[in-house]
């Protein structure tokens, strides 16, 4: 119990930092499709009886190794041509849709809900996205946010059979941690997503399907992605017969592209049916971390002595023969404390580090928030 | 010309404690001081002597692996690294439990405490139990008591290389800083309500003998909670300055030391009788320690053991004292 406290001066022996880390996140289609058992029942992908939404993990859910990937949903815009009453879980469909863009988006002057568009001025009211897919990655991947500029996702647009033959990569590269993005909206800093291989001059609108929320981790797709020249047009198979409504009659053939199966097909259908043309999705996350730094100086003529039991043998100091030798110290431990001298923090040496009155020691100690 | 190594940057990552989250959820986290801990250290394995040179002498100890950090109270500070002002310090000062005296507490282990709580009867009956049990007289105290027994305890140096002289007292203790004038006591909070200590006392040697004598006492007052022990309350009692000389006339240095605990100059002293939280319910005897329990004889005692921590204010030298608080319940 017995130690000598040094005060600290918070003008010059503290002081803070700000760091951003950051990790690369892969996710490989063949985890959100596949690989803990058979397309549409995987082991990892968990349906709820609400039926509005989607829950990917990375390890059959039950196990209690599995982490929370992402959630997949859909919506329509009320004033889409896909809305009619007449649609499966329509209302659903609507309120997702309504739940994500007046979180993400907020409302217009006339305090209705804003629309998705394919471009960063919702104001504007043109390239509305009315009928979408949306992926909220979990926070345990986007940490803080995902880190701009580094998003891209790789959609199959091949006849469902062989979905990935054709892709289209999407992604955020025009964003970047000082331009390319909006904000200003409740959902934080969001740019759009464009496919990857259009021309700078094409990329919005012609070549926009889609748009990020980086804080919030959100991804909102449309529907049109999967009916781009590049991939040959009209998916007309966007879903096999197999996945459409329980219990309904296989439904394929032409006209069945995304537009129409968000339209007729359940929630969790659907989103079956996005899930096995997603090929991959990676991004950098971000996480910030608020760091204090308390410089902890030893000067010469102090911290030169131990109470440690071993310290004396007979009162007489061990590292010492004479009294004119130096008095010599080894410290292993750094103990931040508060006015009550109660121990706040501690921070260990990797190995001894002496300490006499030669020398003079300053232990930076790094407290992360 | 070589650039220089600056791979000796040394920046540690620092872990909250349990009182630190403990702070930091009630949005008083403040850090203001610094202490630096050698627990892991053994000194001994300073080797003044090695072949090869000075150079070599803490080989050893600079290989002593350590361990991560841990969270609880004190964590991995229990010894800290200390300030004197003065490099030429070859002795420090050590604390102990004088055993040599009339009305003198034993070393005991452990060190009975009666309660008295629920009277003074209480308390002898029990005192009286324990003797009945083969305890020795010398291991019971009665809670805050004196009258028949009292903890004595001393700081000084305890080496044989220096006499108990009054001039060593004042060249290796008093000029160097190392005299304690207050000692802080820590107790369980509760267990113990307070610390009867001597307000007046003298302890010296003459011709005529040794004398140990308390003229006044006192219960301590303002306690704090311990700063460094969870559950603990910290008092802070006066010391007194030992009188113990060998360079006294009839007194030699063997009669000094028999008088004392420590083997050279004495420095600090004071008595003190801790006085039990009154009353500790038996629930509370149930869950900390054990209850109807016999010691060898036909009568039963509910009892808890704990420790009291007495620290020099200059000295920085620690006693931990075990005592067993213990109730007669049936005869």
């Amino acid at each position: 119990m017995a130690k000598s406290y040094q005060p600290l001066n918070v003008n010059t022996d503290v002081t803070t930092t700000r760091t951003l880390l950051h990790e690369v996140i892969p996710l490989t289609g063949t985890i959100i499709s596949g690989t803990y058992g058979v397309f549409p029942d995987e082991e990892n992908i968990k349906n709820y009886t609400h039926g509005q939404f989607q829950s990917v993990y990375d390890y059959p859910y039950l196990s209690s190794s599995a982490n929370h990937i992402f959630d997949l949903t859909l919506g329509i815009q009320s004033g889409s041509s896909l809305s009619a009453s007449t649609n499966t879980q329509m209302a659903k469909k609507a309120n997702m849709y309504n739940e994500y863009a007046q979180l993400l988006l907020g409302y217009d002057k006339a305090q209705n809900i804003e629309a998705f568009e394919s471009d960063v001025n919702v104001a504007d009211d043109d390239n509305q996205m009315q009928d979408c897919f949306f992926i909220s990655l979990s926070r345990l991947l986007t940490k803080d946010q995902i880190k701009k500029g580094t998003f891209s996702i790789e959609l199959g647009q091949g006849a469902f059979d062989n979905a990935h033959l054709s892709t289209i990569t999407l992604t955020d590269t025009g964003s970047s941690e000082t331009a390319g993005f909006a904000l200003g909206r409740p959902g934080g800093d969001y740019a759009v997503l464009y496919d990857s291989t259009a021309s700078l001059s094409t990329q919005i609108p012609t070549s926009s399907y889609g748009v990020i929320f980086y804080q919030a981790g959100v991804v909102v797709l449309s529907s049109s992605v999967f009916n781009t020249a590049s991939g040959g047009g009209v998916i007309t198979d966007f879903a096999s017969g197999a996945i459409t409504q329980t219990g309904a009659a296989p439904d394929t053939g032409p006209g069945r592209d995304a537009s129409y199966m968000i339209a007729t097909s359940s929630i969790s259908g659907t989103c079956d049916a996005l899930r096995h043309r997603i090929k991959n999705i990676s991004f950098n996350n971000s996480t910030e971390i608020n760091s204090t730094i308390y410089f902890c100086r030893m000067p010469v003529n102090q911290f030169n002595y131990s109470s440690n039991p071993t310290y004396t043998n007979a009162s007489k100091i061990v590292v010492k023969n004479v009294a004119s030798d130096l008095p010599v110290s080894y410290v292993t431990t750094i103990g931040l404390y508060n006015a009550s001298n109660e121990l706040l923090a501690t921070a260990k040496l990797s190995e001894p580090l002496r300490k006499d009155p030669t020398n003079e020691l300053t232990l930076r100690v790094r407290l992360d928030y | 010309m070589a650039f220089l190594d600056n791979s000796g940057d040394i920046i540690l990552d620092a872990v909250l404690t349990d009182v630190g989250r403990k702070r930091m959820a009630a949005g008083n986290f403040k850090i203001t001081k610094f202490a630096f801990g050698d627990d892991e250290i053994d000194y001994g394995l300073y080797n003044k002597t090695h072949p090869s040179g000075s150079a070599y002498y803490d080989l050893q100890i600079l290989q002593t692996p350590v361990l991560e950090a841990f969270t609880q109270a004190n964590a991995n500070i229990n010894y800290g690294l200390l300030t004197y002002a003065r490099t030429d310090l070859l002795y420090l000062p050590t604390i102990k439990q004088n055993i040599t005296g009339i009305g003198v507490a034993a070393l005991g282990t452990p060190l009975y405490l009666a309660d008295n709580s629920a009277g003074a009867t209480l308390g002898t009956l029990t005192s009286t139990a324990l003797a009945d049990d083969s305890i020795v007289a010398t291991q019971i105290l009665i809670s805050g008591d004196p009258s028949t027994l009292f903890i004595l305890f001393e700081t000084g140096l305890d080496t044989a290389d220096l006499s108990p002289t009054s001039e060593n007292q004042s060249t290796y203790i008093t000029k160097m800083g190392l005299l304690d004038s207050n000692f802080t006591i820590s107790y369980d909070n509760r267990l113990i309500g307070t610390i009867n200590y001597a307000n007046s006392a003298v302890f010296r040697t003459s011709a005529t003998g040794t004398t140990c004598a308390v003229s006044a006492w006192a219960s301590g007052t303002g306690a704090v909670r311990s700063r460094d022990l969870a559950g603990y309350n910290t008092e802070t009692i006066l010391a007194h300055v030992s009188a113990v000389f060998s360079d006294v006339t009839g007194v030699t240095a063997a009669i000094a030391n028999a008088a004392s605990a420590l083997a050279g100059p004495k420095g600090a002293y004071q008595m003190i009788v801790p006085k039990i939280l009154s009353p500790i319910p038996d629930t509370l005897f149930a869950s900390l320690g054990k209850v109807n329990q016999s010691l060898g004889g036909s009568n039963l005692y509910n009892y808890i053991d704990t420790s009291i921590y007495i620290v020099g204010q200059a000295t920085n030298v620690t006693l931990q004292i075990p005592l067993r608080i213990i109730k007669l319940v049936s005869v």
